[in-house]
């Protein structure tokens, strides 16, 4: 938020390009000039310089709101503060939808849909709202290469048949989701963070970002001294600018987490560690030594990051056809469990 | 060049024109300080003039849902696909293999998992317009010897197996020179080979496949249950040189892998394995699952309801193709048999 602009701030026009002179195109450089020479630079009497200060300051700090006014503002229009996935009985356990202005994360083993939902909220994000959609662009950082346009076209048409009867619907939707494909840690971050700029020009009304898990686990060695502390850094860094969008412009972002499982026997091991359970058939000739390590699987990047998102949804495999999607611990529900529809 | 076209300062435009820069590449050629003195401009103008060039040259990496699927920017294109060779098989598949991505070919032993690769290896070879992508393949073999004569049957074959290609392009294709083959059977010539000697093939556009039989063979015998997390770090590192490698050059890598039994319930959803009482999973686990786009498994055991009008093959040469996951497929199977001229899907 410091990054603000000052042109946003609602200064003058004159005073920005004059600023803009001296290198001050942002609230935290003028903030971070002296009186003296603020005064200097500017051109202004003391007491001018002062109605700035404030004036920027006031643009950059977070503004007070009542719980009242919250409260008000979603009842009034309750589809602003939603966006609803079309599973019913997952809507109802959400009590709308992937709430807006928070981060969301889903997380499942491999191959349950995770790209698959988020392909599928995409265009619902896109549909206009009397659909129950957003009526918006998507941003989509895919850093799997696992997105695919023909799936997306598939996906529009079977499950809105009605609604993207012609090609020019389609041709809309798709223009308006914007793909972009990072493959590092550093180019996921600065993606991040030139954010902004784009949700103002194109009209962004979701980000998603598929999947976080597979860079930083890549990048970031936990066994490695330091690294544990620098991949915690990353993650809160990104998590902070991603909350500070949504809670800005009032748009949900939806994240992509992977499962691994995490060994309890004692041993003080990090987080992640692959599954015992794998290879039973070598481990079975080799049994001898009796000690069985008991493993639960969890969503990857540990605590730090747990704490980061606000809502986290976990896809299993039910039986062999279905699906299970469990929602657990949000900001808008305390139960901890409710199994809900299948897929 | 017509230098008014970008978003430049006249005065740039008109420095230009009189220093007389005809192309991108001679401003681009020269240093920041050379441009500045030869266009008798600031700093600050020639790094706005290099950033608007180099902008129009790499055009904003971000693309539209709609200009993927129209196809626009080749580069990006994701119709373009790596085609097994026949026709049955690239339908369940939706043309082939991606060419970006790890696709994972799991399955019991003698299932055809080799038959397949090495019928992979011969279809890259192909021109771009018979589903091929006109460069060789590496083939890295870590528990078996490589079937050479097994490949030389299938280069004779090929005209039979390839109907669709005129003889004459068979003829040209030096399909045995194309095919790099490479022994690593430990864990650091692996990595060896995909870090350092692959990327030379890359870069010089000689292969554009990279077939790893198997994959598994390099964890299961060197690793105990107690060196999980080791084995973790490994499958991650290498899962992530593969991917990188693969994006960089747009090259499919194929991994075969074998499986392992399912022992509970969930394990057996995982794989949706709908035939009981064969149930098997891909091995390596969830790390290395985590690492792949797409999983394919082989059995032998064929579908069940063969139609009436079928050609009636001996049982046991029937084997079953299945996508198990994938971004771009749904769940689906069919069968296929391995005959002398290679892998060949049956409707």
């Amino acid at each position: 938020m410091a990054a603000k602009k000052l042109r946003r701030a609602r200064l003058s026009e004159e005073l920005c390009e004059r600023l803009s002179r001296y290198q001050i195109t942002t609230c935290q450089d003028f903030l971070c000039l002296s009186l003296l020479e603020l005064m200097k630079v500017t051109g202004q009497s003391y007491y001018d310089v002062q109605k700035l200060l404030c004036k920027v300051s006031r643009a950059c700090a977070p503004k007070m709101q009542t719980a009242y006014e919250m409260k008000l503002r979603k009842s009034v229009n309750p589809s602003s503060a939603f966006l609803s996935t079309t599973l019913h009985s997952l809507d109802k356990v959400l009590h709308g939808g992937v709430p807006c202005g928070s981060l969301t994360e889903i997380t499942s083993p491999p191959g349950c849909g995770k790209t698959q939902f988020c392909i599928m909220v995409s265009v619902l994000a896109t549909l206009p709202v009397s659909m129950g959609g957003l009526d918006g662009a998507v941003i989509y950082i895919d850093t799997e290469s696992a997105f695919s346009a023909e799936r997306l076209i598939e996906i529009a048409g079977s499950r809105f048949p009605t609604y993207f009867d012609s090609d020019e619907k389609l041709f809309c939707m798709t223009s308006s989701v914007h793909l972009y494909r990072e493959l590092t840690c550093g180019a996921v971050l600065n993606r991040i963070m030139s954010l902004e700029e784009e949700i103002i020009s194109k009209k962004v009304k979701l980000i998603i970002i598929d999947s976080v898990a597979s860079v930083v686990r890549k990048e970031f060695d936990t066994k490695l001294q330091g690294n544990l502390a620098e991949r915690s850094n990353f993650l809160a860094r990104g998590a902070s600018v991603l909350k500070y969008l949504a809670e800005e412009f009032s748009i949900p972002v939806i994240l992509t987490n992977q499962i691994t499982t995490s060994l309890s026997n004692g041993l003080a091991i990090q987080a992640d560690l692959v599954s015992p359970a794998d290879d039973l058939s070598l481990s079975e000739g080799a049994s001898g030594s009796g000690k069985r390590e008991s493993g639960y699987v969890t969503a990857a990047l540990g605590n730090t990051w747990s704490h980061s998102v606000n809502t986290r949804l976990i896809l299993q495999y039910h039986d062999l056809l279905t699906r299970e999607d469990t929602g657990l611990i949000s900001g808008y529900e305390t139960t901890s469990e409710s199994p809900s529809g299948t897929s | 060049m017509d230098w008014d076209q970008f978003d430049l300062n006249p005065k740039v435009v008109a420095a230009l024109k009189k220093a007389d820069i005809k192309s991108i590449k001679q401003i681009l050629n020269l240093s920041g300080a050379d441009l500045q003195r030869l266009m008798k401009l600031s700093s600050a103008d020639i790094q706005c003039l290099l950033k608007t060039v180099s902008h129009t040259l790499r055009r904003n990496s971000m693309i539209t849902a709609l200009q993927l699927y129209q196809d626009k920017d080749h580069l990006t294109s994701q119709h373009q696909k790596l085609s097994l060779g026949c026709s049955v098989l690239d339908t369940l598949l939706k043309g082939g293999i991606p060419l970006v991505g790890i696709t994972e070919l799991a399955g019991e032993s003698s299932a055809g998992k080799t038959q397949i690769s090495l019928q992979l290896c011969l279809c890259v070879q192909y021109p771009y317009k018979y589903g091929g992508l006109e460069s060789g393949a590496v083939y890295i073999c870590t528990e078996d010897v490589f079937p050479s004569k097994r490949l030389q049957q299938l280069i004779d074959q090929q005209h039979k197996l390839r109907a669709d290609v005129p003889a004459e392009i068979i003829q040209k294709i030096k399909f045995g020179n194309s095919i790099f083959v490479e022994h690593a059977a430990d864990l650091d010539t692996f990595h060896n080979c995909i870090t350092k000697r692959i990327s030379l093939l890359l870069t010089r556009g000689m292969v554009r496949l990279v077939v790893i039989d198997s994959i598994a063979a390099l964890f299961r015998c060197e690793f105990g249950v107690s060196d999980s997390v080791m084995k973790a770090r490994y499958l991650q590192t290498f899962g992530a040189e593969l991917h990188s490698l693969s994006t960089r050059f747009r090259t499919p890598i194929m991994c075969i892998n074998q499986v392992t039994d399912a022992v509970s319930e969930s394990e057996a959803a995982q794989c949706s394995c709908s035939v009981v009482g064969n149930r098997v999973c891909p091995a390596l686990g969830i790390t290395w699952a985590n690492q792949l786009l797409m999983r394919l498994m082989v059995s032998r055991v064929p579908q069940p309801a063969p139609s009436s009008g079928v050609v009636s093959h001996p049982t046991g040469s029937v084997r079953t193709l299945r996508v198990v996951f994938a971004p771009h497929l749904p769940s689906s199977s069919c069968c296929y048999t391995v005959k002398l001229e290679g892998v060949k899907g049956i409707k």
